[in-house]
């Protein structure tokens, strides 16, 4: 793979063919509620709800090479506060502070959460997410008064934004921005300084520790830059349908995006965005087809593309695919976390 | 313990580490002034490393005091005790395999800096960080490797990074362990000249652990002598290696 050739010093901002993909990209999602059905832009918007979270495991698989599967901890949380304060006890379905207060919440859960998780590695880390995520998910299930138990909370009012009510295109377009917004962060954060001495925790402990970068704090940090991106997410993908349930909370939903980012490709900056697609698509297509298939399919799925790239992804396949159609094309994002 | 280099910069007080029945660290005390280099000898298993890592905290002490500049550090986590000024190389390989030569020791900057949570702002762009990096990188005569990915670099690559990255953190005390194991002879003289005018040229205190004891003599004027987790003998080397408790346990023992 020609890792070696690499340099981190390239500057990312340079005018090149992934702006131009990009450029176009965003075009066409912008177009899409004019030329789709309903159904097909609700879709459209699940992807692109499911990148932010996504973006979270990818964070902390490539930076630190650990396994998140509690993301549905903050999916759940942002949901949770939507179905309270814009549903079951109406309060407000005002975007501008139903976003920030699910952001606060993701932080101060994710911070909290943070200090026992983030002191494992490897195979505890994942395990340890697991079992929070069946927590916070019994507790949903459990507090029916509250909660609505497995029947979970619809009702839930249309957001406004500024006190105007969002049309259901109007919605498309916010979903739209956040998750652009999201990954531009997420971009600027991968290019950081925060970033890069997160790639020496991940590769010497020891020595990140001797040379005074604080290991613990700063991993709980990337714990926390993961979570809100959930959180974010949570409270639209609760307007998206109008209901949330304590599936939300499921640590199977977690693992979805684990799935998702393994299938989307770990080793590029747009695996999560393939990542999204292809399993949101794929998803779509086995339950209109094969409705009892899921399970299979996407575990073979997964399997098949671990076996066959790895690390690589759908991402890294259409690349060697792209790079034989059109010479010299360049979609690798060079950021600290490659360089396997 | 008389040295009139000038205010006491480190103090270790019957610092003790025991590993079940083996006594790796048994009540050591020391003073370093500021500006002392020692060396420090002893057979494999002496406790030498543990000493180090005690004092940068890598090894909770089971009891025993030790002062910076007559602050307790003793149970202060390694990252607070590097930003005070105590810092260690490894005996074996610590380095960032997956990053240039340049990244590790900018990574080593950004510390020194205290730029741990900046994250929005383009680690490529960062002119004084690179420049601090680019200024060490030729201390060590590393610039040339500079975009090399260090695990495609030789063992003795990967000490005089670590040693460049400990000298990023601009230490008052550096304590390095064995900086030339493993290197081949030649490698190693330049690798100990390297490190030797650096740790002059910013009138550090050291302390150096070494095996060859011919390096030794060059190093310093003084070592101290370990020995199944105590300090034996110190002075200076000439005097020190002539004693015959010191001779019985350095020789035949990898001396
Ligand atoms: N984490 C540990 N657990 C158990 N025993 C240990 C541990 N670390 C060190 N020891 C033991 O403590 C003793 C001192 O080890 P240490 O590594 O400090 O010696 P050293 O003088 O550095 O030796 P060398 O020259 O081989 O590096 C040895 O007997 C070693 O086996
Ligand atoms: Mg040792």
């Amino acid at each position: 793979m020609g890792a070696n050739t690499r340099t981190d010093r390239t500057l990312p901002s340079q005018f090149d063919d992934r702006l131009m993909a990009a450029i176009g990209l965003t075009l066409l999602a912008a177009l899409i509620p004019f030329f789709v059905s309903e159904y097909v832009r609700t879709l459209i918007q699940r992807c692109l709800l499911w990148i932010p979270p996504i973006f979270g495991v990818y964070f902390i698989y490539s930076l630190l090479r650990q396994v998140h599967f509690a993301q549905s901890i903050f999916i759940g949380l942002g949901s949770y506060i939507v179905a309270f304060l814009a549903g079951k006890y109406f309060l407000t379905s005002e975007l501008l502070i139903l976003l920030p207060l699910s952001l606060l919440a993701s932080v101060v859960v994710a911070y909290v959460l943070g200090i026992f998780i983030m002191r494992r590695t490897g195979f505890y880390f994942a395990i340890m997410g697991i079992a929070v995520t069946m927590v916070f998910w019994s507790l949903v299930y459990k507090m029916r008064q509250l909660t609505g138990g497995s029947d979970g909370i619809s009702d839930i009012k249309n957001p406004t934004l500024l006190g105007v009510q969002l049309s259901e295109q109007g919605f498309y377009y916010i979903c739209l921005l956040i998750s652009l917004g999201l990954i531009l962060l997420m971009h600027r954060i991968l290019h950081s300084p925060f970033s890069m001495q997160l790639k020496a925790i991940r590769g010497d402990l020891q020595k990140a520790e001797s040379i005074g970068i604080p290991v613990h704090q700063m991993r709980r940090l990337a714990f926390v830059v993961a979570g809100a991106n959930a959180g974010l997410s949570g409270v639209l993908l609760a307007f998206l349908y109008n209901y949330v349930g304590p599936t939300s909370f499921a640590w199977e939903f977690g693992a979805q995006f684990v799935q998702a980012a393994i299938i989307g490709g770990v080793n590029y900056f747009v695996g999560p965005i393939v990542g999204a697609f292809a399993f949101v698509g794929l998803e779509f297509l086995v339950s209109t087809w094969f409705p009892n298939l899921w399970e299979i399919v996407i575990g073979v799925t997964v399997a098949l593309i671990v076996v066959t790239v790895g690390e690589e992804g759908v991402t890294g396949i259409a690349k060697n695919v792209l790079v034989r159609a059109f010479k010299g094309i360049n979609l690798k994002e060079r950021t600290y976390s490659d360089g396997k | 313990m008389g040295n009139n280099q000038g205010p006491v910069l480190l103090a270790v007080e019957s610092l003790r580490k025991f590993f079940g029945e083996v006594r790796a660290a048994n009540d050591l005390s020391l003073e370093i002034a500021q500006g002392q280099v020692l060396s420090l000898v002893g057979a494999n298993g002496a406790g030498k490393s543990t000493f180090l890592n005690m004092l940068i905290g890598l090894v909770r002490p089971d009891r025993g005091e030790i002062r910076l500049e007559g602050k307790r550090i003793t149970g202060l986590p390694p990252e607070q005790r590097a930003k005070m000024g105590i810092v260690k190389t490894f005996q074996l390989e610590h380095v960032f395999d997956d990053m240039t030569v340049f990244d590790n020791v900018r990574t080593a900057c950004l510390s020194a800096a205290g730029k741990h949570y900046v994250m929005f702002k383009d680690v490529s762009a960062e002119r004084e960080i690179n420049e601090r990096t680019q200024h060490i990188l030729e201390l060590f005569d590393l610039a040339t490797v500079s975009q090399t990915l260090v695990r495609n670099l030789g063992h003795g690559y990967k000490k005089v990074i670590d040693i460049a990255m400990s000298f990023a953190m601009k230490p008052k005390i550096l304590l390095v362990d064995e900086p030339t194991s493993g290197v081949g002879e030649e490698e190693k003289y330049r690798i100990m000249e390297l490190m030797m005018n650096q740790i002059r040229a910013s009138n550090l205190a050291a302390i150096i652990v070494e095996h060859d004891l011919n390096l030794v003599k060059d190093l310093s004027n003084e070592t101290i002598v370990m020995h199944e987790g105590e300090f034996i003998a110190r002075g200076a080397p000439e005097e020190v290696f002539s004693q015959d408790k010191v001779v019985e346990v350095l020789v035949g023992r990898g001396f």
